[in-house]
């Protein structure tokens, strides 16, 4: 004999559909930001090693006045979704502990929007490279 | 139930999926911080073998500013043994050579692998002149020369026989090395063009060749040379108005004089400019020096008659990093010269006796000479050179 759902049997599924559902699309949300986070980021990580590329490049004599051209902003065009979307960075390049023969090299990324996104490489610089 | 399981599976794959992601985004990171960290502990460790050549601490550490990025390089310093030993990583260590192992350092952990760690080898080269002129390729422009003979003779000046002259053969021995490649019109060559790939480009048309072009896979170990130890914080001084100048630090020769004379020793100038007009002569019996900042302009007769390995002037290259030099018309240089990017260049007619290593050549125009010093082949010269890194190479 099938009697069907008394009412608190349906409260209580719909109570835990929902909880499962609600779950779900916070989790969905927190993924998307997550992908977001993580496309930047590694974008980030790919300005500065193309920046200290550019830099070491110069040679020991041309990495200050390259430097000295510092912070740049890169505006960076990516399609997501079929859809393009400019996105800026900070460059920046900086010496220290720079003497005649050699310098610490710094290069910083950070994102110019609220996500407090930075990014940074250091490494240092003989006179002969 | 079964629609629970399926969106928890769904949404825990999903999430799985996104660690995933993130922690080999977090292990680029490491990889990528740390091969710069082993490229500083590199570098680091040329500092300190210029500022000590026998710097030999074992194992060195440091961090990079205030952060938790740094390096650890291990170091065996073969410099001063005649023979090779073996290296920790069961390599031969040759004489003179340093083995150097850096491994980067991030968030306080080491980075083991090929992209955290680099194993190399130090090296402070020596001038080698195995060639009348060896063009290591400069960053602007090939070798150009034109309307000049280069030919050899064996050591002893009043020995030397123009090419092609009665009495003297083809000799085949005045090799000129291009890097880059380049062009030769109307010269005389005695000896080979030596490339170091068939593709280079180069041409030579006109006058007489008595070599070939031959590729040499032979690499060659970058030479920057650096102000002696001994000279390179000394006080700038003024130099005698005239006669002898000992060894020492100046800015130039602020006078006119027709006759100079050096003393066996090092000298640096940043400017040895023109202003002495027709000798120089050296007193021996040791080799005279001469570290030059910027141009080089000899006296009218330089070392005449001397040996070539008498007379060594060498171009350190500064912020300012075009060096010339030019031997007067209608004189005589005995030396060698040695510039990574040194312009030189020749004024007609004058003969130049020893051997070049330069990035370009410029004859002037018709008759001049350069002859090359056989003795020379072979024979490291001392020199005060920069530490670079090596895998291979000669020099």
């Amino acid at each position: 004999m099938n009697r069907g759902l008394s009412l608190l049997e349906v409260v209580v599924g719909s109570f835990i559909f929902a909880t499962v559902f609600a779950g779900f699309a916070a989790t969905w949300v927190l993924q998307e930001q997550a992908m977001r986070k993580y496309r930047d980021h590694n974008l980030a990580r790919f300005l500065a090693e193309s920046e200290m590329e550019r830099a070491t490049a110069r040679g020991f004599q041309g990495l200050r006045s390259y430097a000295t051209g510092s912070p740049r902003t890169l505006g960076v065009t990516r399609k997501i979704n079929n859809e393009e979307t400019v996105q800026e960075f900070k460059v920046t390049v900086s010496l220290e502990n720079a003497t005649d023969i050699s310098a610490d090299v710094i290069v910083k990324v950070e994102g110019t929007g609220d996500d407090k996104l930075n990014f940074e490489l250091r490494t240092v610089a003989f006179k002969t490279i | 139930m079964i629609l629970l399981a399926l969106i928890t599976a769904i949404v825990g794959s999903s999430t799985l999926y996104m660690h995933n992601r993130l922690s080999s985004s977090g292990h680029r990171d490491r990889q990528l911080k740390g091969r710069y960290a082993a490229q500083a502990g590199l570098n680091r460790a040329l500092v300190q073998l210029r500022e000590n050549s026998d710097w030999n601490p074992g194992t060195f550490r440091e961090t990079l500013g205030s952060t938790d990025i740094g390096f650890e390089v291990k170091v065996l310093n073969n410099r001063t043994n005649v023979s090779p030993v073996v290296a920790p990583d069961g390599t031969d260590l040759a004489a003179g050579h340093v083995w150097l192992q850096s491994t980067g350092i991030v968030d306080g952990e080491r980075v083991p692998g090929r992209f955290g760690q680099a194993t190399t080898r130090a090296v402070q080269p020596l001038p080698v002149f195995d060639h009348v002129i060896h063009f290591r390729g400069g960053p602007v422009d090939p070798a150009i020369w034109r309307q000049c003979t280069i030919d050899s003779y064996d050591g002893i000046v009043s020995n030397y026989v123009p090419f092609r002259a009665a009495g003297r053969p083809d000799r085949i021995k005045a090799h000129v090395r291009i890097d880059n490649g380049g062009a030769g019109t109307n010269v005389n060559l005695d000896g080979n063009l030596l490339v170091p790939a068939s593709d280079v480009p180069l041409s030579i048309a006109g006058g007489a060749w008595s070599g070939t072009r031959i590729v040499d896979e032979t690499t060659y170990t970058p030479l920057h040379f650096r102000a002696p130890e001994d000279l390179e914080d000394a006080p700038i001084t003024t130099p005698p108005s005239s006669g002898l100048i000992p060894p020492g630090r100046y800015y130039s020769l602020p006078f006119s004089t027709s006759d100079l004379q050096m003393e066996e020793g090092d000298y640096y100038f940043v400017d040895f400019d023109g202003q002495v007009r027709e000798n120089l002569t050296l007193l021996g019996p040791g080799p005279t020096t001469i570290y030059v900042e910027r141009g080089f302009y000899p006296p009218k007769n330089t070392n005449a008659g001397g040996q070539s390995d008498q007379l060594r002037v060498f171009f350190i290259e500064t912020s300012a990093t075009c060096s010339f030099m030019q031997a007067r018309s209608g004189g005589t240089f005995v030396g060698v010269v040695a510039g990574r990017t040194l312009r030189f260049s020749t004024l007609n007619p004058s003969d130049f006796y020893g051997a070049v290593i330069c990035s370009e050549y410029f004859a002037t125009s018709s008759d001049a000479r350069i002859h090359y010093d056989e003795t020379l082949a072979n024979r490291p010269l001392s020199a005060a050179t920069e530490w670079v890194l090596v895998n291979e190479g000669t020099e």
